[in-house]
């Protein structure tokens, strides 16, 4: 039961984690990371079509990536080039990416609320990691995302806190126009955050479809997207510290699918990892602020 | 007014590549959905009662984003409207209409403003912002009200979970018989205007639009900044609980579980058309009303699938929040650059 509980626990977090780096990539570099729900629906539904078409889920994640970078290059164009209010320019990306995926859902397989089943990634039930003491019980059933997470995590922290780059970034997040003073070149910065954020959260979206399932169902990413956004606020956008905030999310998440028969109301369970959330968010607001640049240009 | 226009027949126009891309005439298929729309008095009928929930829920918004907030609750805002006049109309018995349906759109208002005031509440004392507890409220209300309509509400002998019918005393009366259209519409144009007169002659009005175009001013010129984000954020909340409201008392009867057709999220959209102006937010309702009432005949009667409005509507407001984009469209600027720069490329003999 408690290994049961850990391993689904694990499972559930990875599209918290993946898709809460990238936004934190966006906030970094001062755009609100609203549009990450949008960006997962696209990664989620792209990916079933590379899958779809190539028969290999790789392929279907590279697609899943790319179809994120350009949502994420839409709110990048719509508020770094044309300066709109970064959380317009989220919900457009979020309005278009739940839009698009069921038309062409019905444009491509001719169905309503689902695509047929595709290749996805096989979990390690067979492998020699299940056959591990201890920790083969909880391993055996996680795939090869589970292991890109915590390699993209740790590059993410490195990058952002380690390298000069990821210092720079940060500044055109905190004031773009110093960082455009000292010579930074704020809006390939701020595209660049995007574009980090888009494939991240893309990739978060290709694990619902291809890592927890084999399709792509209407109404999947069920507002994990925003979730991220909630978990970001309260892991102070720190890499390391989202996978933190994914799993207590992902604890609730799974604790509904363990108990089946109900003492407790599954809907008042999950409520409790919002409640208190907001709870944190209403007492830590004044503390935990994102970058003082958010939302700024650096020639405003 | 020419800005909305033009971010309208963009919007038009990007679906209408789409549509050719999937197949279809998109002439065609935009004459047969505004034709379709207007081709009988029923349906007709079915336009107006698409734009009514749009109208509060774009009204709502509008209200909000008058004074620079971004109200991303009304969905969560919507439900909690629905679900309050639905208990109201179920378990208040042996009132006469006259009393029992004004207590009904009246509860539902004030649940939605309530949760709308929590969230200015919340802004105002602690500093969270809105968007953030917006989406998090949104969740909540769906969960909770999924688990009443599931549980203690669930009516008898039901497998998907909904609560019983609401009582005969509480239902808005149809304006037309075998319709979804009501009277509700009237409410929803009434408000409309009442809303303008406010924003435009009244003190109140006048306070948030100075607060909307410029934060610090506001500040300096003492206007109490708090109290009008309250107000017009409880406001907001209100319309967006009516939004929910009308569409139990008049459409469902009942509260079904998911009914919701994002007309909480729909309402960006119709605000962001009519630039954030109440009574013209009832006019882009009526547009959307036509796009969705006719774009679903169109789909019983052909195969063009009436998801593309969806997808027109996000990109009204791509094109509505891109003012500047749409001028770099239509300018043609960077149509004159490729020129120019292919001009150039060709001119040094083709190397680049």
């Amino acid at each position: 039961m408690t290994v049961l509980l850990i391993a689904a626990t694990l499972r559930m977090a990875v599209p918290y984690v993946l898709a809460t780096t990238g936004g934190a990539f966006s906030v970094r570099v001062g755009i609100t990371d609203l549009g990450c729900e949008g960006m997962m629906i696209g990664g989620a539904f792209f990916a079933v079509i590379g899958s779809y078409y190539s028969g290999s889920p790789w392929v279907g994640m590279l697609c899943g990536i790319l179809a994120g970078v350009l949502f994420a290059l839409l709110n990048g164009l719509l508020h770094i080039t044309f300066k709109v209010n970064p959380a317009i320019s989220g919900v457009c990306v979020n309005l278009l990416s739940t839009a698009l995926a069921p038309l062409l859902l019905k444009l491509v397989f001719d169905n309503e609320s689902m695509s047929p089943i595709v290749n996805n990634f096989g979990n390690y039930s067979d492998s020699w990691l299940a056959e591990l003491p201890i920790v083969g019980e909880i391993l055996k059933t996680q795939n090869v995302m589970f292991f890109i997470m915590l390699a993209v995590v740790l590059v993410a922290w490195v990058f952002m806190f380690k390298t000069k780059y990821g210092l720079r970034m940060r500044m055109v997040g905190e004031n773009p126009a110093a960082a455009s003073t000292v010579g930074l070149n704020t809006t390939g910065y701020k595209y660049m955050g995007e574009a980090v954020c888009g494939a991240l959260a893309g990739l978060g979206g290709v694990y619902l479809s291809l890592g927890q399932l084999n399709m792509f169902t209407e109404g999947m990413t069920a507002g994990r997207g925003y979730i991220c956004m909630v978990i970001n606020v309260i892991s102070g956008y720190n890499p390391l510290r989202t996978i933190l905030g994914g799993v207590f999310f992902a604890f609730f998440e799974a604790l509904r699918t363990v108990i089946q028969n109900a003492e407790i109301n599954a809907n008042f369970l999950m409520m409790i990892p919002y409640i208190m959330t907001l709870l944190v968010i209403i007492l830590s607001a004044r503390r935990s602020l994102p970058p003082a640049g958010m939302g700024k240009h650096h020639d405003d | 007014m020419k800005k909305p226009v033009l971010a309208f027949v963009l919007a038009l126009t990007v679906g209408g590549i789409m549509i050719a891309v999937s197949g279809y005439n998109p002439f065609w298929v935009y004459y047969q959905v505004f034709a379709l729309a207007f081709s009988s008095p029923k349906n007709v009928a079915s336009v107006l009662a698409q734009a009514t929930p749009l109208m509060f829920s774009g009204i709502g918004y509008a209200i909000a984003a008058k004074c620079g907030l971004v109200n991303l609750g009304l969905e969560g805002q919507m439900l909690s409207g629905a679900m309050t006049s639905a208990l109201l109309g179920v378990y208040l018995r042996g009132l006469p209409l006259i009393i029992h349906l004004p207590i009904c759109i009246l509860g539902g208002a004030a649940a939605g403003g309530l949760v709308g005031g929590l969230t200015a509440y919340l802004k105002n004392r602690f500093g969270a912002r809105e968007i953030i507890t917006t989406v998090m409220l949104n969740e909540i209300i769906a969960l909770l009200v999924t688990y009443m309509c599931n549980d203690p509400f669930r009516a008898k002998d039901s497998i998907w979970g909904m609560t019983e019918e609401i009582a005969v005393t509480a239902r808005i009366g149809k304006l037309m018989k075998n319709t979804q259209l009501t009277y509700a519409i009237f409410l929803a144009v009434i408000l409309g205007i009442v809303l303008e007169i406010v924003l435009k002659k009244s003190t109140l009005g006048y306070k948030m639009q100075v607060i909307g175009q410029n934060l610090r001013a506001a500040q300096t010129a003492g206007i109490q900044v708090n109290r009008v984000f309250l107000v017009s954020f409880a406001l907001s909340g209100a319309m967006a609980g009516l939004c929910g409201a009308v569409m139990i008392l008049g459409v469902n009867y009942k509260f079904i579980d998911g009914f919701s057709d994002s007309y909480g999220w729909s309402g960006i959209s119709v605000a962001a058309l009519a630039a954030y102006d109440p009574l013209m937010s009832v006019a882009s309702a009526g547009l959307f009303g036509v796009l969705k009432a006719g774009s679903m005949i169109l789909n019983r009667m052909s195969s063009v699938p009436k998801e593309f409005v969806s997808v027109i509507q996000a990109f009204v407001v791509v094109f509505v929040a891109a003012p500047r984009m749409v001028d770099s469209i239509i300018s043609l600027n960077w149509l004159r650059k490729c020129f120019r720069r292919s001009v150039r490329a060709a001119g040094r003999g083709g190397k680049t």
